[in-house]
């Protein structure tokens, strides 16, 4: 079964070569331009990993990290952060709880290493 | 009742015509009237009608013979009653008077209708109406007449002595009456009395004096002897009484030496009228003064007086009151005659009640005024006086001598009087009789010889100059105390001694025999003068001369000025001599003498003009300077005003100063004026000082005065003032601030113009140390808090230490606020102690705003920086995104051009990449937040990594790489990252711009410091570029490949935050090394 994922970024030809990206890598890839369409997303399709642009209009990344975190349906469901902030992306991520980030423009080896390590985890805590 | 009883006058006319008419008024009321009578009855009628009337007018005659004789007995009555020569009253039982005469209502000093209805009492002295009272009632009592004497009083008050008769009758009513009669004896009481005093007076004069008086009649009988007589005789009061006289005598000529010559004298005496004054010489030694006068009694002698007087004691005593006579007369005769003045005084009341005719001449009054005096009124020591009458007083009898009491005269003149007083009882009263003599010339002439005495003794004996006489033999017989003193201080030792011996002549002990033996004595002036006055006389004045005289045990020249005069005592030739050792004024004027000569020589030789002006201005004194002040020699100047020399424009204001100095008594003072030079006319400035001298009237006397020639400091006064004058205008127009206070009190000092422009005030009064900061409303910053005033610059450097500070804000007064840079600096003297402290401050307002845009432009370039390469990573991740997936292939098969296309695409989005970083990471050096992790490292570890990894990315220049390291470098501690970055960065620039040749990394180790260098062989760098090298975005000229620009700045800036040094050594076209190094 295809592990689904699910990329919130209001930068939309990111959103898009990302996309081709890894559905070419075989993820059931699932995109929002931002934070409220997102989290329709994630409700309707519950993705295994959310990658989330932390620089977005409006609702912005952290905020949509609060909203799940907030519903015990989604909690559970790891969160890889972009972002171009190489400064505050740090600082951000261990207020909001999240392991793991990536600062733009990344390379995409450094990308699929993320998320295998990801789900490699979540296939260990399953077995253990 | 004399109204009732005026007789009427027969012939008065109305009362006539009256009786006529009531006598027809009585016939017409009679019936007869209307009886008819015959001619018979009538001629009866008429005849009897006549004899009636003629009896009628024998009656008639007979009541005026009545009345004339009633009238002429009431004329007699008025003279024996009204004006008999005594007071007659009628007075009631109860005293009042009913009726009185003329005679008594004139007695008593009244009219007397007023005085009828008054009780008696009223006239009557108060202590005498008891008496009056018995006496009335014995009369009214016994009915017998009564008879008293006793005072009245007139109705203005004076008394009169009046006899008072009473008997008692009866009035009309028949009630008793006293019928008083009075009569006025006040003189004859008076008369008495005086008498009597009189007598007592003479008697008590008699008793009083100091003589013994015998009065004896022409039979030899005494007739009167005094007490002082018994007392001076030493008759026993029982031969006395006796009055046996030949007994008398028998005693008196026992107690005389010569008993015959007085005896025989008496006898001559007796009935001769000769007044006789001899002595009598007594056995136990006493002598008596004896005078004899015959007795004179209305011009016939009637016996002698003879008084003797004890002039034993006289020596210093005053005769007492001459001797009197029995009688009145001649008791007023001796009283009047005496030589003394007498004076006769009540002691209780002090009243003189008797004087002689010297003392009216003594004390200059007549006699009635002497006797309203009292006998402190003469005394010029009434105090004294009292007193000593309070004794006699206690101690009558005594007679008292009081040698000298001052008195006073009726002009006021005061004077000595001797006195003897004598004190008796007199009618009750005690009096004195006092003899008082004027010593005035006696006192003067002794108090003038004393005083001639005295002060020749003290003279001598108090002279300051020694004085001494000798004999003839040249010995000193007599000396003062000085000249004791100068023989060594014992009298003893230098009498009957030559002056040589006694003075400690030098050569008086060169000869045992002493002074005048000795080889030099024939030499010696004052032998020689001595001799020369013995022989000669005459006198020799002040001589000073220097003798050789052994003193403290020491030969010494002493200098004596001596003076020597002939005199001849007891007869004989004696010379006395004056000496006064001078040789202190000898020194003393040799002293002065050198002084006088300094004195002349400073004056001379001064440079300063000096001068003594007189009172009136005129020079006195000039010294040899007048010459240049002057423009005249100092003699010329002699006699001129000094005012004279005085520039026209100065001289009345130096004229006042005189006078201002003169008036408030300055004694000394300076004073600057401008003298003008006669000769060549220049004009001088002069700094005086005067010292104005006054005399004891407090009149200035002169002037002296030192004057110097300060033309030269004027002229540098001015000079200094110009310059003053220019620094004060610099500084007033300078536009920064200046503030000056003193230390240590912290008083402002000076403020310029920019100070008050700046801070909006000036010197504020209570601007002080401690309150510039309040005083001046200072604020720390743009805050509201008060500048700390330990802080402040101005305050800091009082202590003397510069400070700086640029965050102080003033607000001014108005309101506006003042950004201002403030330096603080001590300002020291000579010996670098602090004396005042200065700030300089500018308005910083401008470039703190300029500042703060700086901050900003700096913040918004940051923004900007962040934001840019912020806004660059999102599309650069996006472009790197599809150029990946296309160079994957992701998307379907590449033909080479298009993969060599993405992939130079693909480089350059690296690069920029890398660009984006780099600018991120210098930004954050540049504002000083990068974080270094300081940790000891060993510096070969981080070299030999780096090379590693260059070698990873450039394996194709791996054999140009050499490293050649210092084995086992002590750690460092230092930020391992960043310095591998250093290092990275720099063997890449190496490997960038040299295309071959070696690069050689090196380190070395220094005393402090590893200093490492990485050299290529390269294209190098132009000299005019080594400089920007490390500037950020700089590059070579030959850059070829491309970088982001900031390595070496981001580098430098590595090691800088390291301590170390980084610099670069290179040569166009041979390459360059770059050098770095870090401390220990």
């Amino acid at each position: 079964m295809k592990r689904k994922i699910l990329i919130i970024d209001d930068e939309p030809f990111l959103l898009k070569v990302l996309l081709v990206r890894l559905k070419h890598w075989g993820y059931d890839a699932l995109g929002a331009e931002n934070g409220p369409d997102g989290l329709v997303l994630i409700r309707q399709n519950m993705p295994d990993l959310i990658i989330l642009d932390k620089e977005m209009p409006g609702m912005n990344g952290e905020d949509v990290v609060r909203l799940i975190r907030r519903d015990p349906a989604l909690k559970q469901i790891p969160i890889i952060m972009i972002s171009a902030d190489v400064e505050n992306i740090e600082a951000c991520t261990k207020s909001c709880g999240i392991e793991h980030y990536l600062t733009k423009p990344c390379e995409p080896e450094d990308l699929l290493e993320m998320i295998q390590m990801q789900f490699l985890r979540e296939k260990n805590t399953e077995i253990s | 009742m004399t109204d009732t009883n005026t007789p009427l006058t027969p012939s008065d006319a109305s009362v006539k015509s009256d009786i006529r008419q009531q006598a027809e008024k009585k016939a017409a009321l009679c019936p007869e009237h209307n009886i008819c009578l015959s001619l018979k009855e009538t001629r009866v009628l008429i005849h009897e009608q006549r004899v009636h009337q003629i009896e009628l007018e024998i009656q008639n005659e007979e009541l005026r013979r009545v009345q004339a004789e009633l009238d002429a007995t009431r004329l007699r009555y008025f003279d024996l009653y009204d004006l008999a020569p005594v007071g007659y009253v009628t007075l009631s039982e109860t005293t009042i008077i009913i009726a009185a005469n003329l005679a008594a209502s004139t007695l008593l000093g009244v009219l007397r209708n007023t005085i009828l209805g008054n009780p008696i009492s009223k006239f009557i002295l108060k202590d005498d109406q008891d008496t009056y009272y018995q006496f009335h009632k014995k009369l009214f009592e016994t009915g017998e007449p009564q008879a008293c004497e006793l005072w009245m009083i007139q109705n203005d008050g004076s008394r009169i002595w009046v006899h008072l008769s009473a008997t008692l009758a009866q009035n009309a009513a028949n009630e008793p009456v006293c019928r008083l009669v009075l009569v006025d004896i006040t003189e004859r009481k008076r008369a008495v009395e005086a008498l009597r005093t009189s007598k007592v007076h003479l008697q008590a004069i008699i008793e009083s004096t100091a003589d013994g008086i015998l009065a004896v009649d022409n039979d030899g009988n005494v007739i009167k002897a005094n007490s002082r007589f018994a007392e001076l005789w030493r008759v026993p009061e029982s031969l006395l009484k006796s009055c046996d006289d030949k007994a008398l005598l028998a005693f008196v000529l026992e107690q005389l030496s010569d008993p015959k010559t007085f005896l025989e004298k008496v006898q001559s005496l007796y009935k001769s009228d000769v007044s006789d004054m001899d002595t009598l010489i007594f056995k136990d030694g006493r002598i008596f003064e004896r005078y004899s006068i015959p007795m004179l009694t209305e011009g016939i002698i009637s016996g002698r007086v003879w008084s003797f007087r004890d002039i034993t004691e006289r020596k210093h005593a005053q005769q007492i009151s001459q001797a009197l006579c029995i009688k009145e007369n001649q008791y007023r005769e001796l009283f009047e005659s005496g030589s003394d003045a007498l004076l006769l005084i009540v002691i209780g009341t002090g009243k003189i009640i008797d004087a002689n005719r010297m003392a009216c001449v003594l004390y200059g009054y007549e006699r009635d005024e002497l006797l309203t005096k009292l006998s402190t009124e003469l005394s010029a020591e009434p105090e004294e006086t009292t007193r000593r009458m309070q004794d006699a007083l206690n101690q009558p009898g005594k007679v008292f001598n009081i040698p000298v009491r001052l008195h006073r005269k009726k002009d006021g003149t005061v004077f000595p009087v001797e006195i003897n007083a004598r004190a008796f009882l007199q009618d009750g009263e005690t009096v004195l009789l006092v003899s008082c003599r004027d010593i005035t010339e006696r006192k003067r002439i002794e108090a003038e010889i004393k005083a001639e005495k005295m002060n020749s003794e003290a003279m001598f004996e108090s002279s300051p100059i020694a004085l001494f006489v000798i004999d003839e033999k040249t010995n000193i017989v007599r000396g003062n105390g000085r000249a004791v003193d100068m023989f060594g201080g014992s009298a003893v030792a230098a009498l009957q001694h030559r002056p040589g011996n006694a003075l400690g002549c030098v050569h008086s002990s060169e000869d045992p025999r002493g002074c005048g033996y000795s080889p030099n004595c024939p030499l010696c002036p004052v032998r020689n003068g001595i001799q020369g006055l013995l022989a000669n006389g005459g006198e020799i004045n002040g001589v000073d001369l220097p003798l050789d005289l052994i003193r403290d045990g020491m030969p010494q020249k002493v200098w004596m000025e001596i003076g020597a005069k002939f005199v001849q005592l007891e007869g004989r030739r004696h010379v006395c001599i004056a000496m006064v050792d001078i040789t202190e004024r000898k020194r003393m004027e040799e002293a002065l003498r050198k002084s006088e000569e300094r004195y002349r020589q400073v004056v001379e030789g001064t440079a300063d003009l000096i001068t003594v002006v007189d009172e009136k201005g005129r020079l006195t004194f000039a010294n040899y300077i007048a010459k240049n002040v002057f423009g005249l020699d100092k003699e010329q100047c002699l006699g001129l005003f000094a005012i004279d020399f005085v520039h026209p424009d100065d001289k009345e204001r130096t004229a006042k100063w005189f006078r201002e100095c003169i008036d408030t008594k300055t004694e000394k003072v300076s004073f600057e004026n401008r003298l003008v030079n006669r000769e060549t006319g220049a004009v001088i400035d002069m700094l005086w000082t005067s010292r104005f001298n006054y005399g004891d009237d407090g009149q200035l006397k002169k002037v002296d005065s030192i004057a110097r020639d300060v033309t030269e400091r004027k002229r540098a006064e001015v000079a200094l003032e110009k310059q003053n004058t220019l620094l004060t205008t610099l500084l007033n127009n300078l536009q920064i601030g200046v503030f000056m206070v003193e230390v240590p009190s912290g008083k402002p000092l000076l403020a310029n113009q920019a100070s008050f422009n700046l801070m909006g005030r000036g010197i504020l009064p209570e601007a002080q140390a401690r309150t510039f900061s309040k005083v001046y409303d200072v604020y720390k910053g743009d805050t509201n808090e008060p500048y700390p005033n330990d802080e402040m610059p101005i305050v800091v450097a009082m202590s003397g230490v510069s400070k700086y500070v640029d965050d102080m804000t003033v607000v001014r007064p108005d309101g506006t606020r003042v950004c201002l840079e403030v330096y603080g600096s001590p300002i020291k003297d000579s010996q670098g102690n602090t004396w005042a402290s200065l700030v300089s401050f500018q308005d910083i307002t401008a470039r703190k705003e300029a500042a703060e845009a700086v901050i900003q432009l700096a913040k918004a370039k940051n923004k900007f920086i962040s934001v840019v390469s912020h806004e660059l990573r999102s599309p650069l991740a996006t472009i790197k995104e599809a150029t990946s997936l296309v160079l994957e292939r992701v998307l379907g098969p590449l033909n080479d051009e298009q993969k060599e296309m993405l992939d130079i695409a693909k480089i350059n989005i690296n690069r920029l990449g890398r660009l984006v970083n780099n600018v991120l990471i210098y930004q954050k050096m540049d504002a000083g937040k990068m974080l270094y992790d300081f940790l000891e490292n060993d510096v070969n570890d981080i070299i030999q990594e780096a090379y590693r990894n260059i070698i990873l990315a450039t394996p194709e220049r791996k054999d140009d790489l050499v490293i050649n390291l210092v084995a086992k470098p002590p750690r460092i501690k230092c930020d391992k990252d960043k310095i591998f970055q250093v290092i990275l960065n720099l063997i890449s620039n190496g490997i960038k711009y040299s295309e071959r040749g070696p690069i050689v990394i090196e380190t070395r180790l220094n005393t402090h410091e590893i200093e490492f260098s990485i050299r290529d062989s390269g294209q190098g760098i132009y000299p005019e570029e080594l400089e920007h090298v490390f500037m950020p975005f700089s590059h070579g000229r030959g850059r070829k490949t491309g970088g982001t620009g900031l390595g070496l700045a981001i580098s430098k800036e590595i090691i800088l935050a390291h301590n170390g040094k980084m610099w670069v050594e290179s040569e166009p076209r041979k390459g360059s090394t770059f050098y770095f190094t870090l401390p220990l």
